[in-house]
């Protein structure tokens, strides 16, 4: 039993409840362990499900990196998530920026954007 | 006490769809998230629909009402601003919790349904009210887990939540649909136990089967069920207004006035 | 050396050039004659290749299978839409993310579809391509070159001929940076021989570039998606994160510059949680895809 479904435990309600819904999101969204009395299976699908809806917004918030990183950028913001969960008051842009710096300093992405090609000026018919 | 004026049937204003908003054919009103808005920068579109006369309700997603930490007035001001500015009828939120322990959960997740629980959600709530001018409804969601120990059905809940806190209720058809489905909660005791005569509006969306759970997308096309509980819903009480919300892969101006035009037809069958 | 015939080989030299150039836009051939050309070879003819990815953008608006919402002024596609033109699928496949009308252009106006539009029309004679710009470069490298060499005859005394040298390389010079028109008097003609593109929305961005889209509230918006975020004034740009009703996130926050999101602390940037959106799993989540 979770502290908020005792009456007797001490505290306050809020206390109680701090502690219950506390110790839930930590299992789902860091590296808590599972709180008594949940369907463990149920847990699971939360959590992945809450992964796999940070994910989406990560690449709606950021479609540059989910494009440069193709078919990695899944499991390794993935990786990402799963060291870092997000903290109070930090929003979806927030977020992208400390993946961003994540992907740098564990090397996965170059630091520096490619530079544009130096085109030679005649090449090309003018265009209107 | 405050009444809650006749709203018709609406959809969901979202930035994506602003313009098939605003032509589409029987949209009575709108609703906005509030979190999407700046008070002193309101879309040109929103401009447009307030004054033609459309009322626009700002629905909130952050107010983590049943969350145990202490309510950040600054997100209720916020909601509030935006009442003011669009002239809103009412607001709205969730009976949910968004953070907790310095940590986001990135997703509206359910309370549990204690007498602690209550307590908390309706403090959080008579705080919220009386920094607001106009009612508040708020919303059942949907869950993919079930908190262990529960006092009180869902139904049960909410309804106490009213009447200790003399809130409005915004009922999503499509969570209970997804609760019923997913947690085997009974949607018609539901309906028999909540205060029909508090209840606002009504939330309709689609959603998807995966792997045996029912996930409310908001990103597919509103399911029979889902119109079969809003009939249920309408064969009990009148809705002051119903509102179809879609979030993502919008569909076409014509297969959005197609879902409009099946909640008026299922609303007017049981007038 | 005569000075007499140096006249001559400096005047030929730029002659040719000319004549080159002369010869490549007049060059003709009847094949395009046997079709009708389409809208985006019209595009390309009246407007080069960026005409031709406004036009199919202006297209597949007309025809519902992209939305410009007017806050962001970003398209976007309309899952299930058709194209009727290769270039037509790629705006769709890149436009499956709101994107601005510049972005998509800068996506693909160079892209082999593209220059397949201006491949077939140089083929036609009715267009002028790179294969042509590097003929009319070369045709200039021999005026280049016996004007310098006039030049190197000038100081060892050799010759008197003082200004042709000069007129000369200064010509060769304008004649090296004079780009080739985009179309051949025979593309010319094509475009202004054609029947009107139906719908008229699209006939006018073919030959007036978006600038003269009919529709005010679509030029508005096109403009708007195309102004950097911090710019635009939107509050709104944060927008749909928040929502974060799964997916809806798209549009405007991508697009937009780092700004609103993070900052606004009461609205999106704080936002946690999602709308009624996409309980939990939204679209997939519970897979744990």
């Amino acid at each position: 039993m979770t502290p908020a479904h005792s009456p007797g435990s001490p505290g306050s309600p809020r206390e109680r409840v701090a502690l219950a819904q506390a110790e839930l999101l930590r299992a789902l969204v860091a590296d808590g362990t599972a709180p008594s009395g949940f369907d463990p299976d149920r847990l699971a699908l939360q959590s992945r499900s809450l992964l796999a809806k940070r994910t989406r917004v990560m690449a709606a918030v950021r479609p540059d990196l989910a494009e440069a990183l193709g078919e990695r950028f899944r499991d390794l913001f993935h990786l990402y998530a799963k060291e870092n969960p997000r903290p109070t008051g930090t929003g979806y842009r927030a977020d992208s920026e400390s993946f961003t710096t994540w992907l740098h300093t564990h090397h996965h992405l170059p630091r520096t954007p490619r530079r544009p090609r130096w085109r030679w000026p005649f090449s090309t018919p003018r265009t209107p | 006490m405050s009444t809650i004026p006749e709203l018709g049937v609406g959809i969901g204003w979202r930035e994506e769809i602003d313009l098939t908003v605003e032509r589409l054919p029987g949209v009575d009103f709108v609703e906005v998230v509030a979190e999407n808005l700046h008070a002193h920068d309101l879309p040109e579109s929103l401009r447009l629909l307030r004054e033609r006369g459309t009322p626009v309700i700002p629905h909130a997603v952050s107010l983590s009402l049943g969350g145990a930490d202490p309510l950040e007035m600054s997100r209720v001001e916020h909601l509030g601003a935006i009442a003011d500015i669009v002239g809103a009828p009412l607001v709205s939120d969730h009976v949910a919790f968004v953070r907790a322990g310095g940590l986001e959960a990135g997703h509206l997740m359910p309370v549990p349904r204690t007498r602690d629980a209550l307590e908390v959600l309706c403090a959080n709530v008579k705080q919220a009210q009386a920094a607001l001018s106009v009612p508040l409804a708020l919303e059942n969601v949907a869950a993919l887990l079930e908190w262990p120990g529960a006092d009180l059905t869902e139904g049960e809940f909410l309804a106490e939540l009213v009447e200790r806190t003399d809130c409005w209720l915004l009922i999503d058809v499509a969570n209970l649909h997804a609760n019923s489905l997913n947690l085997g909660t009974d949607a018609q005791a539901f309906l028999d136990v909540i205060p029909l005569e508090r209840l606002a509006y009504v939330h309709v969306a689609g959603g998807a089967d995966e792997h045996g759970v029912y996930h409310d997308t908001h990103a597919h096309a509103v399911p029979a069920p889902v119109l079969e509980l809003l009939g249920e819903l309408c064969s009990r009480v009148r809705p002051p207004g119903v509102l179809l919300e879609r979030d993502d892969a919008y569909p076409t101006d014509a297969e959005l006035s197609g879902e409009l035009a099946s909640i008026r037809a299922v609303v007017e069958a049981s007038r | 050396m005569d000075a007499m015939l140096w006249s001559t080989v400096l005047v030929g030299s730029l002659g040719w050039a000319f004549l080159t150039r002369f010869l490549i836009q007049i060059r003709s051939t009847s094949q395009y004659a046997q079709r009708v050309l389409t809208p985006t070879d019209l595009a390309y003819l009246a407007g080069g290749p960026r005409r031709v990815v406004e036009v199919c953008v202006v297209r597949l608006h007309e025809v519902n299978a992209l939305r410009l919402p007017r806050t962001t002024g970003q398209f976007k596609s309309i899952s299930g839409s058709l194209w009727a033109d290769p270039v037509e699928e790629l705006v769709l496949d890149r436009s499956k993310s709101a994107i601005s009308l510049r972005g998509l252009s800068n996506w693909i106006y160079r892209s082999d579809k593209v220059k397949a539009v201006r491949d077939r029309l140089v083929e036609e004679g009715l267009a002028n391509g790179p294969a042509q710009s590097a003929r009319a470069r070369r045709a200039v490298y021999p005026a280049i070159v016996v004007h310098l060499l006039a030049f190197v005859m000038l100081f060892l005394g050799e010759t008197d001929l003082i200004f042709l040298p000069f007129f000369g390389l200064a010509m060769s010079m304008i004649l090296l940076s004079w780009k080739l028109p985009l179309r051949t008097s025979a593309g010319k003609r094509a475009l202004h021989s054609s029947p009107a593109v139906e719908p008229l929305t699209v006939n006018a961005v073919i030959y007036g570039g978006i600038g003269a889209h009919p529709v005010v509230e679509t030029r508005r918006a096109i403009r708007k998606g195309s102004v950097p975020s911090t710019e635009s004034g939107a509050g709104l740009v944060s927008s749909t994160c928040a929502v974060a009703g799964g997916y809806s996130c798209g549009s405007s926050c991508g697009s937009s510059s780092s700004s609103s999101c993070g900052s606004s602390s009461s609205s999106c940037g704080s936002s946690s949680s999602s709308c009624g959106g996409g309980g939990g799993g939204c679209g997939g989540g519970g897979g744990g895809s």
